[in-house]
Parts: C-alpha cells; structure tokens; sequence
C-alpha cells in the first residue's frame, strides 16, 4: 500500500474497522467485503473526476482562495495525528 | 513586512505539522504490525525504541554523510561515488548480521517475534508463482457480505469527497508553485479519473498524483509526477518524467516534498 496518499489511509483504516466491527473479527467475509469497499472507493472518486471533467469544472478551482488550499492541506496533518 | 512574515511562518508551521505526521507514519512502517499505534505519547516507548533507532539511525547517517561540507574535502570524495550508495546499504546488513552474531541467544524466531525481522507469511496459494494473481483471490465475491458493506459507506463517500476536493487543491497548489497554469485541470480530473477508475476495476486503492522533488540531483526541471503504487502496481503510471529512479533513501528526508516547491526547498535546505 503506497503511504504516499497519507490522508487517505486513517479512512481506509476506519472503513475496514467498521467492517470488522459490523461482521465480528473472525468472520470469513471481512477480507473480500474491505477488498470490495475499497475498489468501489476508487471506482466513485474516478466516476466522480470524470463528471467533473464532463461538466468543465476546472475553471471552479481557481475560485479557491490560497488561504483555503493552504487550509485543507495543512488539515491533513491533524487529520493524520489525531485519527 | 510582519504580515508577509508571518505567512512565512504560518506556511513553514503547516508544512511542519504534515512533516511531523508523514515522518511519524513512516516511522510506524518500520515497526511491527503488533505494536500499537505510534503517537507523540508512545514514540519514546522503551519497547520499540531500539527498533526506531535502527531503522532511523541508518538514514540519519547515510543523509549526514552525503552533506556534510567537510567529507567533500576529501581528496577522493568517498561519498560522491556511485556505489557508496549501495554499499552503505549492504553494510546496514553485515553490521545487523555482525550484532545479532556477537549477541547470545539469537534465534530466527526470536529475533521475528522481538521485530527485528519480518515474517514472511507463506500460504498454500503463494508457493506458486502467480503472486499477482493470489491477490485477486482475495476478491471472493461468493463471501462479500453487501450488508457489511454499509457500515463504511459513510468513510468510503468521505474518502471520495475530500479526494475529490484535495486534487483541484493540491494541482494548482502546485501548479501555481511549479510557474504552471491552472489551464490542465479538464485534462487533469481526465487522467485521474481514467487511472482511479482503472485501479478501481483491478481492485486497487484510490490514487492522486504525488509530486516529489528528486533530491539526488540538482536539476530545477526535474520534478517527477508519481502515482501511489497500489498492490496491483499496474496502476502506476508515469507522466512527462525522465527516467530517473528515486532511491527510497533519496526519498526519505524530504517526505513532505509533496507540499514544498523546488525553489522553497532550495531554500530551507539545511547549510552543513
């Protein structure tokens, strides 16, 4: 698993705790169903980059103020500590 | 002036704080999966410390000795040679090997179960020679439980939702840092979504595009688009990059790179 994307890993940790906790810990179905959530994850955030190029929402992301880009990347540090 | 001075500050804060995460992250990589989650609190546990330390000491050595001004005066330049590198990490083995020899009571299990040494799980599908195959096995649709599914669908649609908003951030933070335009942001949420839908199919994790700057050489164009390698690593992709390996040594003090432009790093690159 390539730690690179740092932010989304306490996401793809809680997704399979919730898993986990739903089925029990020894439960044959917890691997398949993680492996499941997470390919579906990639397949929504692809379909989701997809829509936004159809619909030509690159020029909104000029509309982002520095301060706020500077804001969220600097959110995922405490996202990442304090998962 | 103090304005502009304290965005500097507040700038080298923030870049500090995804540092200080990614550095402790990375340092949980090396530890066991049975130990617990590494935090400010349990960094100086006596349990894993020596651990940390080998695993840190190594790097903080290989970093020092291919900076410091002093080495360079050397008339043959030991450390500029191209095989100092590779020989540096063979020797981190022989000096392991030469400790664990001089040390009494050294089992293979032993030294497993302490952490020095991973175990390497050996099931009856990965005798075999298809280990890429062995990790779609894992996707046995006959055992998903759907209902199960439910229960993180609330950190999946979040997943998706701050990878979707991180990526027009991150792009033209960068692109605004790099001297690019925001022009390629079609072209980009194209490619991203081409590649996660790609990953998505295979079964791989979510990706985004990872900048880091090559610190092996001193070339300014050299900034290298990569893509997270996934455990399918057919997801890779390169873009506009020359051929340059990254060594996972040349990529370690600078893991926070990914924020950090070339020219700020040339900046607060540390003067030994």
């Amino acid at each position: 698993m390539g730690s690179m994307l740092a932010e989304a890993l306490p996401f793809l940790r809680s997704i399979a705790a919730a898993i986990q906790k739903e089925l029990g810990p020894g439960h044959p179905g917890v691997l398949p169903t993680t492996l499941v959530a997470y390919a579906s994850a990639s397949l929504l955030l692809g379909a989701v980059f997809l829509a936004l190029a159809v619909l030509r929402c690159g020029r909104l992301t000029g509309y982002f103020p520095w301060t706020v880009r500077k804001g969220v990347i600097g959110e995922s540090a405490p996202a990442c500590c304090c998962e | 002036m103090r304005a502009l001075r304290r965005a500097a500050v507040n700038r080298l804060t923030m870049i500090g704080a995804v540092g200080v995460s990614l550095f402790l992250l990375g340092l949980e990589i090396t530890l066991p999966s049975s130990s617990p989650h590494l935090s400010f609190s349990s960094l100086f546990n006596k349990a894993h410390l020596p651990l940390l330390a080998a695993s840190l000491g190594p790097a903080a050595l290989l970093y020092l000795s291919t900076r410091l001004s002093c080495l360079d005066r050397l008339p043959t330049k030991p450390t500029k040679h191209p095989l100092y590198i590779p020989l540096f990490c063979y020797a981190v083995a022989g000096v392991f090997w030469l400790v664990v020899a001089a040390c009494e009571d050294t089992s293979m299990q032993g030294l497993a179960s302490a952490g020095w040494l991973f175990m390497s799980e050996q099931g009856p599908a990965q005798a075999n020679a298809g280990a890429q195959w062995d990790y779609w096995t894992l996707f046995n649709f006959d055992k998903v439980e759907w209902r199960a599914l439910s229960a993180g669908i609330r950190d999946i649609l979040l997943l998706v939702f701050i990878g979707a908003l991180s990526l027009p951030i991150f792009a033209s933070a960068a692109a605004q840092e790099w001297g690019g335009s925001d022009h390629s942001m079609n072209h980009e949420f194209v490619g991203h979504g081409i590649s996660n839908t790609v990953a998505g199919a295979l079964g791989a994790l979510p990706n985004l595009l990872v900048g880091t700057s090559a610190s092996t050489t001193r070339d300014r164009s050299l900034m290298q688009y990569r893509y997270t390698q996934t455990p399918v690593s057919s997801t890779r992709l390169k873009a506009a990059a020359p051929k340059q390996l990254l060594s996972r040594f040349s990529r370690l003090p600078f893991s926070l790179s990914r924020f950090v432009s070339y020219r700020m790093y040339q900046r607060y690159r540390p003067r030994l």
